[in-house]
């Protein structure tokens, strides 16, 4: 059964399409991906799930409730954890939960209970009554997260929890994040990493440019480069005879030369390399770099975009 | 009870914050204990900071009126100390009435063709009960001047009597024709004779120290950081994206911002209770006896304070320009309206200025409170402090942005 529901969602800032006419579904239970490099619209795509912006056109149903016509119905059933650290940092973890809980109707007897809870899953009890501003990043992190817990939402959304932090506060968050699943939370992960989106999630959309560019879970989307090592030549000077010597080479699959780069597809990478070389030595090839790839989401992207998820 | 919640969790990280609990208790005890001290001077000559304002009506057009006006009232003596207006009978008595001016002085149609005849007549003098002293003031005046013709009717009576009773004719409206005349050169002698009334009268009623000044024009000003410290806390909910999150629970954007505005209340309350209480148990500072003034003021003041706060929040666009754009308005605000220092001491055409500041009004309904004036006196400061809170949250809420 399906939590999420988006169809056709849009979003425009004057002049500029943020988010482009996007569909996508998300299955009760699942952990769903958003990857996408900065400005991709991950965030604005959140925010209007999370009913902070109004969509330009379209719509999207979370429980079957539709973020346009019933946007409080919408918001009692998510959890939103925002990038930063939304939190008050002068009041205890306790009194931020306890003043959370309290935003959501909770009674104070309820509140008590999910909170020892919460904290317990998050690792924090011992300092649940210190001030926030004596945590740090990595707790700060860990309570920012159990802040949006406090509600037991169906759906979590959590934008981007792991830029700017150390390895092992990530390590906690994505450990996090799979216990929370293992618990029956609906989750939607945005991030521009793509190892993390490989590790957590079940499906996984791609974005770029305000477009979802590709959908499916982590084999289907490497199906996309054919599930075979990228070898990726920089080069200058290249012969336009290059493409017809290189498709010579026995289990060289595909080849395709943007500007100054030639990317070869090919089921043995490693392998082929030496003849490819020797290949575009003999049509005097001036190479820059080399680099075998095997296929993961970056090359799906790299594949579809051109461009690296960092850039 | 989210937006109390809202209002309940700023109050407590205001109490928190040890630069903001300096900045809204500790500095306006400290700056009224200095200015009280250093400037009491200014406040030696009397307590009343303002003229009294008078209204005038004459249905009288001959010449005792017209010089009891024109020569005595507007007089330069009397002129440093009354502001006399001329008005029909219904609005003086309705400005008497809401307390914009403290006393009317009806002079009757017949006044100069009675004096003029040697019969009696006489001049009603109507005051406003909350400013009790300023009227006692004006009924000084008037009684003093209406002796004065009295003494010179008698002595035309007396004159004329004495002759008669000498066998002497004369013919008393003749010699009466003559009393204006009489009446104008006994009082420029006796002129100094009215203004001494006044400064009994002043003597005698409740002094205005400058420690109740600066209590009232620090309390006022100090409550207006409390909007800076409004703002900057609405920016950095912004900032921090607690208001996103706030946002995405099940509440409505206005209930948000609600539980902002109502937790500024809160604090402005809650600082001008500990500023009443504080100041009466350190200074002994006497705020008056109007118990129900001294609650609506402060509480139209706040709401005033409070407007301003979703104003400030509404054209600053970051936390830095919210400090400035504060400083600006609630030193020019305080400088203006008399927080610093008594508006008359600025021309006449800045003082015009005061009339659109907060600190104009609730000061002037503070010191008011503490002459001695009820509630009803104060009305006016409270209706257009009201008014200013109503046309900041309209500004306010009609510019806030909550991206």
């Amino acid at each position: 059964m399906n939590i999420v529901e988006v169809k056709n969602l849009s979003k425009k800032y004057n002049s500029n399409l943020a988010v482009d006419n996007i569909s996508f579904d998300v299955k009760e239970g699942e952990i769903f991906g958003l990857l996408g490099p900065n400005g991709a619209g991950k965030s604005t795509t959140i925010s209007m799930l999370a009913c902070l912006l109004e969509p330009t056109s379209g719509d999207a149903f979370i429980d079957e409730k539709s973020v346009r016509k019933d946007p409080m119905g919408v918001k009692k059933v998510i959890g939103l954890i925002p990038q930063d650290i939304a939190l008050y940092p002068t009041l205890s973890a306790k009194e931020n939960l306890h003043f959370w809980g309290k935003m959501y109707g909770l009674s104070g007897s309820v509140i008590k209970k999910r909170s020892r809870e919460i904290l317990e899953i998050v690792g924090l009890s011992e300092r649940a009554k210190d001030r926030i501003d004596t945590y740090s990043g990595g707790m700060k992190r860990r309570i920012n997260i159990a802040a949006g817990l406090i509600h037991r939402p169906k759906l979590i959304m959590l934008d981007e929890p792991t830029v700017g932090i150390d390895p092992q506060t990530r390590i906690n968050i994505l450990e996090t994040v799979i216990n929370l699943n293992k618990m029956g939370m609906t989750i939607i992960y945005t991030s521009h990493y793509m190892e993390e989106v490989e590790m957590l999630c079940n499906r996984i959309a791609i974005m770029n440019e305000g477009k979802i560019i590709a959908m499916g879970t982590k084999d289907e989307l490497r199906m996309l480069v054919g599930g075979k090592d990228i070898i990726r030549i920089d080069a200058t000077d290249i012969h336009p005879r290059t493409s017809e010597t290189l498709d010579t080479i026995d289990d060289v699959d595909k080849i395709k030369i943007i500007k100054n780069q030639i990317e070869i597809l090919s089921d043995y990478g490693r392998r082929v390399l030496s003849s490819v070389i020797s290949k575009l030595n003999e049509l005097d090839v001036k190479i820059d770099s080399v680099k075998v790839q095997e296929p993961d989401l970056e090359s799906v992207f790299i594949h579809l975009t051109g461009k690296s998820l960092r850039e | 009870m989210k937006l109390i919640n809202i209002a309940l969790k700023d109050v407590k990280i205001v109490f928190r914050d040890k630069m903001a609990l300096l900045i809204l208790l500790a500095m306006p005890f400290i700056l009224m204990t200095i200015m009280g001290m250093a400037l009491g001077g200014l406040f030696s000559k009397g307590p009343e900071l303002s003229k009294i304002d008078v209204a005038v009506v004459n249905y009288d057009d001959g010449k005792v009126s017209e010089d009891f006006i024109e020569e005595i009232l507007k007089g330069d003596e009397l002129s440093k100390l009354l502001n006399v207006k001329e008005m029909d009978k219904k609005r003086a008595m309705n400005l008497v009435r809401i307390g914009d001016i403290s006393s009317v002085i009806i002079i009757p149609s017949d006044f100069t063709s009675q004096i003029m005849k040697n019969k009696s007549t006489e001049m009603k003098v109507y005051g406003d009960p909350g400013q009790e002293i300023r009227a006692s003031i004006v009924r000084s005046i008037t009684n003093a001047y209406t002796n004065k013709v009295s003494s010179v009717m008698v002595g035309v009576r007396t004159g004329w009597e004495s002759l008669t009773k000498l066998g002497k004719k004369t013919n008393l409206t003749e010699i009466a024709r003559y009393i204006p005349f009489m009446i104008n050169e006994m009082i420029e002698k006796d002129v100094e004779d009215l203004v001494k009334i006044e400064e009994e009268n002043t003597s005698q009623k409740e002094s205005l120290s400058s420690m109740q000044y600066y209590a009232a024009g620090m309390s006022t000003m100090f409550v207006l950081f409390s909007a800076m410290f409004g703002a900057d806390s609405i920016l950095k909910e912004r900032d921090d994206k607690t208001l996103a999150r706030l946002l995405s629970s099940p509440m409505k954007k206005h209930s948000v911002l609600g539980g902002k505005l109502l937790g500024i209340f809160i604090i402005g309350i809650l600082q001008f209770t500990a500023y009443i209480t504080a100041t009466k148990l350190i200074f002994n500072v006497n705020w008056g006896r109007s118990i129900i003034g001294l609650v609506l003021l402060p509480i139209s003041t706040v709401l005033a304070t409070t407007g301003m706060t979703i104003f400030f929040a509404s054209i600053a666009k970051t936390r830095n320009a919210v400090g400035g754009i504060s400083q600006i308005f609630i030193q020019s605000m305080s400088a203006l309206g008399g927080s610093m220092f008594p508006t008359s001491l600025l021309p006449p055409w800045l003082r015009f200025f005061s009339n659109f500041t907060i600190n104009k009004w609730s000061m002037d309904g503070f010191l008011s409170l503490m002459s001695g004036a009820g509630v009803i006196s104060i009305s006016k400061s409270i209706i257009v402090l009201l008014a200013i809170a109503l046309v900041f949250f309209i500004l306010g809420i009609w510019r806030f942005s909550y991206e």
